[in-house]
């Protein structure tokens, strides 16, 4: 293949080559996701939307990359992940310490359930042929670990004397790694044949196995290359769990709650496995046999983390360029409006908003104080500018909590206390819409607009980075990507997401109706003039009471229209089209939040912070599904 | 395998060409003729048929319409009127001329999973289905892919098979075209996955050929980005050789195809420049020739290596797909896996139903002769 002109656009653990490329691209950050106690102890799932970063840290922990991490520690790009690999213990001076072995479950295990067999059957049908891939995974992973030659040294592995692996099926217990290899070879291969044959399989050449007897063999200890264990740690990777059937996945979820083998269990899939009661209840489904990692929850939860996992990200990808040498993306990225060129036009709003203010307060006595405040003089001619339309938000709010109140002076240090950074945010976010300014743009908004999604990121990162790319070409005199340039790539991308939305989620017409029902509402309360959610609304929320009751069958039996609402709601989710959060107190109630994907917000001019949401009813988001978001006489009367 | 493609000599007719074609082989003997079609929207369902019965000759008519549970929430269910009109328009073809009766095509399991494709395959299963009839015709003008890809191949097997018991029936292959009409048919909703069709998920299911490398052959059509995107997350190919139309009625065509694609092909999937292939878009055996010399190339080139795991993937035009299927349906039986890789939607918009009957008309029938009396 080509090599990449813009290597934003490569998917790490599908489209890069080379193990040491995928090194080089991996952000060691994504290891914070891990939990050092609990990822040896209880099986871990790892759940994402597609492009949340899984795959990628399966494919860190197979031989073959562990290999060249650590013949490449000392190499800059790779130091950092050595040592934090190094303290997972999963590598060492002298090298992996760790064999693991993945399973991607993108394979033919659903068709099994098409077989005219029965329930059980199929059940032995399908631990069967996991087992045989298991094996066959494990050895390719041994031989791997060890550099050795596949399959010509399977004979230097062995089982440790007594291990029985196929406890009450036919035939000879394999004793050696030629003839596991053999045994899966040929198992693999008769499942395989019936399962695309013409004619209907001959059930006597099918078996199966009761369980996953294959975890045997991967018990430290059990497994020798010349007579010695092959690895001190052992991981079984499974990766695409969504695509099994859901009975595979219910058996596949039980049979490791029971078994507790020893063996470290990763298990990675995404949301579209899951119902749409299990999408509503995201996040509560932690327990005792599993530990589940919502990838894009916990980013969410440490925004800061996230922000410089995207940056380094971004660092790296830009570094592999081969057409342009930049060594760090941030400093490409403009991210004030204070420069020169908006010197003019910051000046011209400044004047505007002030004369504004000063005509509505003019001949009230209470905001005499608030207009001869210092921020209003001082600082850059935006800062200044900003501090009026604050100015303005305030007198605006004062206005309508104090009508028929004396008309007392208020003093200045109130409108200080007042200001604050959320009201500022406001405050930018009016002037950029009022004037048709750049608002999306910057680093730190770029990691806001990736939603806690790496896919999404690089995508929005990889539309930025191909203007340097161009700028490079046509040789201009900076490759710095100013404001206004970032804002409209980025809005450009944001049109796209919309308007992929019919062909990308399931009930697509109606996932984007209702979310442009949503962006719609968000935006005219967060543009009301007093700005009472400020830095705005970017979020709906409904009762966990209502959201048991779209759980609930029987309620939804008499009302189907919540039941679609569910549904739509669910596909929203399943696509981190909303970001659902559970059980937030508010106003004494519990909600569950569900928050705009970032990327949606450019539309209608919504911040990028978190924290504004407006309650709502189910039956008036079900009636946005018909008749879509329409402005009520109250909020009408508010613009 | 024999160096000499099945299908090197072909019967293809288009038009009035075809309509001549039926006549004369309808005149020919009495004839006893099963036409399938699936029931749909699209207003391409019953020209087919027409043509067919149009055609004139003895014997009996029999016909199988094929219906698909899509489930309440499928998005096509908003043209309900259009399938009633449809339904209504053959009601009037085949009143007293062709007996009927009907297959459901099952398109989700109980558990909510795809099964459209095993569906079709199961829906003929012995080779007595069709031992009353001399000819059978697929119409594939309202089947979606999924559909067609595995009941077209099971036909294929099933026609062989009866020619082995010295009974064979001719197999056509009907599809009425409209590249207008399919710009106004919009997929909406599509699967999160792709997945290989039944009876062709080729070698790339088998961990135990796990370093064997992928070549994918996607043939490509307009507006397929996201299908295109998420087939390769599915095969993750090493070599990739995409098929452009290419001569087309549009001779831009080609070129509109790689603007359309120029970031997905060669900034994401690095696709070297000279492996893009050709083939008439009229021409299904052209794209059958394309796909199965290209497969076998590969596995010469990598026979040394261990071979490769070939995979097939049409978005474009269902004319086109054909060849794709043909190629693979005619090495699998010279037992070299070749996999389809398709991804389904969950239904279809269409931009202006109005404009969509009034473009049917100006569609052309095209007809390939499979497998029969011809190539005896």
């Amino acid at each position: 293949m080509r090599e990449p002109r813009n290597p934003f656009r490569l998917r790490a653990a599908e489209q890069i080559e080379s193990e040491l490329s995928f090194l080089r691209l991996f952000g060691p950050g994504m290891l914070e996701l891990l939990s050092m106690q609990q990822m040896w102890e209880r099986p871990q799932i790892l759940r994402s939307a597609a492009g949340g970063g899984k795959t990628s840290l399966l494919k860190l922990f197979t031989p073959s990359v562990l290999l060249a991490l650590h013949a490449n520690r000392g190499h800059d790009d790779v130091k950092e992940l050595y040592q934090r690999l190094a303290e997972f213990e999963i590598v060492d001076e002298d090298g992996s310490k760790a064999l693991g072995v993945l399973i991607p479950c993108n394979r033919n295990y659903a068709n099994l359930e098409d077989l005219e067999f029965d329930g059980a059957r199929k059940e032995r049908l399908f631990f069967g042929l996991l087992n045989a891939r298991i094996v066959l995974s494990m050895l390719r992973a041994c031989i791997s670990l060890h550099s050795l030659t596949f399959p010509r040294d399977l004979d230097r592995i062995s089982l440790k004397e007594g291990t029985e692996f196929l406890n009450g099926t036919r035939g000879p217990q394999p004793l050696n790694g030629t003839e596991l290899y053999q045994w899966a070879m040929r198992h693999e291969a008769v499942v395989c044949d019936a399962i695309d044959s013409f004619d209907p399989p001959d059930q006597n050449l099918l078996s199966g196995q009761e369980t996953v007897s294959s975890l045997e063999l991967l018990k430290p200890g059990v497994l020798l290359l010349d007579g010695s264990s092959v690895a001190a740690r052992t991981v079984l990777m499974f990766d695409d769990v969504h695509l099994l059937t859901l009975q595979q996945r219910t058996n596949l979820f039980r049979t490791f709650a029971q078994l507790r083998s020893g063996v470290a269990i990763w298990i990675a899939e995404r949301f579209e496995a899951l119902s749409v009661g299990e999408l509503l209840s995201s996040g509560t489904t932690e327990g005792r046999d599993y530990n589940v990692i919502q990838i894009e929850q916990f980013w969410r939860r440490q925004r800061k983390k996230f922000e410089n996992l995207t940056a380094n990200i971004a660092n790296r990808r830009a570094r592999a360029a081969t057409e342009v040498e930049v060594p760090s993306f941030e400093p490409y990225l403009a991210s004030s409006l204070d420069g020169a060129e908006w010197q003019e036009k910051s000046k011209e709003i400044l004047l505007e908003i002030q004369k504004r203010v000063v005509e509505q307060t003019t001949g009230e006595v209470k905001f005499q104080d608030w207009l001869k405040h210092e921020d209003l003089t001082e600082g850059t001619t935006r800062d200044r500018a900003v501090s009026w339309r604050i100015l303005e938000i305030l007198v605006e709010r004062e206005r309508g909590r104090s009508q028929g109140a004396f008309d007392f002076v208020l003093p200045s240090d109130d409108l200080e206390e007042r200001s604050d950074s959320q009201i500022r945010s406001a405050a930018e976010l009016f002037i950029a819409r009022d004037y048709k300014l750049p608002y999306y743009f910057g680093l730190p908004r770029l990691a806001a607009l990736g939603s806690s999604n790496i896919e999404q990121y690089l995508w929005l990162a990889g539309d930025l980075f191909e203007e340097l790319i161009s700028a490079t070409v046509v040789r201009e005199s900076t490759l710095q990507l100013n404001p206004a340039r970032q804002d409209l790539i980025i809005r450009r991308a944001s049109d796209q997401l919309w308007k992929e939305i019919p062909r990308r989620a399931r009930l697509g017409e109606r996932v984007l109706q209702f979310l442009d029902s949503v962006g719609r509402f968000c935006q005219q309360m967060t543009f009301l003039p007093n700005a009472p959610y400020e830095p705005g609304v970017t979020g709906i929320a409904i009762s966990m009471a209502d959201r048991a009751n779209l759980l609930d069958r029987q309620y939804l039996t008499s009302n189907p229209d919540h039941g679609r609402l569910g549904e739509v709601l669910a596909a929203a989710i399943a696509n981190n089209l909303l970001e659902p959060i559970l059980d937030y107190k508010c106003k004494g109630t519990m909600w569950m939040v569900l928050n705009l994907n970032r990327l949606l917000c450019p539309k209608y001019w919504l911040p990028l912070q978190y924290g504004g949401f407006k309650e709502k009813r189910l039956d008036e988001l079900a009636s946005w599904l018909v008749n879509g978001y329409r402005v009520t006489k109250k909020t009408e009367s508010l613009l | 395998m024999s160096s000499v493609a099945r299908w090197s000599n072909y019967v293809l007719a288009a038009g009035e060409d075809l309509n001549s074609l039926l006549r004369l082989h309808c005149a020919s003997a009495e004839r006893n003729i099963c036409v399938i079609l699936g029931q749909g929207f699209d207003p391409r369902m019953n020209i087919g048929l027409r043509s067919i019965l149009e055609a004139g000759g003895t014997g009996r008519r029999h016909l199988i319409l094929l219906q698909f549970d899509e489930g309440a929430s499928s998005p096509s269910r908003f043209y309900e009127n259009a399938i009633k009109q449809n339904l209504a328009d053959l009601e009037k073809l085949r009143n007293g001329v062709c007996t009927t009766e009907s297959k459901t095509v099952k398109m989700w399991g109980t558990d909510g999973r795809r099964i459209s494709s095993h569906s079709a395959a199961n829906l003929f299963s012995s080779a007595k289905d069709f031992a009353d009839f001399s000819d059978v015709f697929l119409d594939i003008s309202a089947l979606p892919r999924s559909i067609f890809y595995p009941l077209l191949a099971k036909l294929l097997y099933l026609q062989e098979k009866n020619s082995r018991e010295g009974k064979h029936f001719n197999l056509f292959a009907l599809v009425a075209e409209s590249p207008e009409m399919d710009g106004q048919i919009i997929e909406e909703g599509v699967d999160e996955s792709g997945d290989y069709v039944h009876l062709f998920r080729g070698g790339t299911d088998r961990t135990s050929s796990t370093g064997e490398p992928k070549v994918w052959i996607p043939i490509l059509g307009e507006r397929q980005r996201i299908q295109l995107e998420r087939l390769y997350e599915l095969v993750t190919p090493q070599e990739i050789c995409p098929i452009l139309p290419s001569p087309a009625l549009n001779p831009r065509r080609g070129d509109d195809l790689i603007i359309e694609y120029r970031e997905l092909l060669f900034d994401r999937l690095r696709v070297e420049p000279r492996n893009i292939l050709f083939a008439s878009e009229r021409n299904p055996f052209e794209v059958y020739r394309q796909v199965r010399k290209t497969i076998l190339h590969y596995q010469k080139a990598l026979g040394p290596l261990g071979g490769c795991h070939p995979v097939v993937s049409s978005v474009s035009t269902k004319l086109l797909s054909t060849g794709a299927l043909l190629a693979a349906y005619e090495l699998k039986q010279a037992n070299l896996a070749v996999g389809i890789a398709h991804i389904e939607t969950h239904g279809y918009r269409i931009e202006n139903e109005q404009a969509l009957i009034e473009m049917a008309t100006r569609s052309t029938l095209f007809g390939l002769w499979l497998s029969g009396d011809c190539y005896v």
